[in-house]
């Protein structure tokens, strides 16, 4: 992990491709510019590791569980049971 | 030396451009599996109305897919203009949106859909992207269990 520090108006590159900006500070806030292809993602980081983490999962179980999907669709034609869908 | 085995140049490349053209292509992949691209999609008649969203860059790599509407009616996303710029700018009539699944069968049988983060794909430009949503009320991991 590489730490340094920056003043507004500063910035940082990551290969050669991605810039990060520090635009501002606002008292606890920094306020950041990305610019980046069009093919990178950008994501607050507390997003990021448990959506990972849950796409992984259903990925991992679709693999342990290719023979259910159909009984899973005969299961979904059954009386709902319980669902904590919220409502907006 | 290999008689059967050899097709000809132009069946191999019939047949690469015959599963290509049902691909999609999700510009910035899943979140995650942001290397993998291309997928396809497949479903017997028994396993209707969920499906197997496959990945033809990786290939043990699948997901258990829904559409959204399916398991939630009054589901509703908002897409902004670089989102909707990436998957080929849809109409809304070539717009569709799915979850991805994990299942459980338990039992009890469980399904569990990622409402924070839908698929939504353009139909008519073949191309989709995994919208993560902020500011919402809906989870990763959506609990409905069946009888």
């Amino acid at each position: 992990m590489l730490v340094l520090s920056r003043k507004p108006g500063e910035s940082i590159k990551l290969g050669d491709q991605i810039e990060v900006i520090i635009i501002a500070v606002e008292g606890h806030r920094v306020r950041i510019g990305v610019n980046a292809p069009r093919d990178v993602r950008i994501m607050r980081a507390e997003v990021d590791p448990s959506l990972i983490q849950s796409n992984r999962d259903a990925a991992a179980s679709a693999s342990k569980q290719a023979d259910h999907l159909a009984k899973a669709a005969a299961s979904s034609r059954q009386k709902l049971v319980s669902d904590n869908t919220p409502k907006p | 030396m290999l008689q059967n085995e050899i097709m000809t140049e132009t069946e191999v490349e019939s047949l690469e451009k015959a599963i290509l053209d049902r691909a999609f292509e999700f510009p910035l992949g899943i979140v995650g599996f942001s290397s993998f691209h291309r997928y396809v999609f497949a479903q017997t008649p028994e396993e209707k109305p969920f499906a197997w969203m496959r990945s033809l860059d990786s290939s043990d790599l699948k997901f258990a897919v829904v559409d959204a509407f399916y398991l939630n009616p009054d589901y509703s996303v908002y897409l902004d203009d670089e989102e909707l710029r990436i998957i080929g700018s849809p109409s809304p009539m070539d717009c569709f949106i799915l979850f991805i699944l994990r299942i459980e069968v338990g039992p009890p049988f469980r399904i569990y859909a990622n409402m924070r983060a839908p698929l939504v794909l353009n139909r008519q430009a073949k191309k989709g992207m995994q919208c993560v949503l902020l500011d919402t009320p809906y989870k990763e991991s959506v609990m409905f269990e069946f009888e």
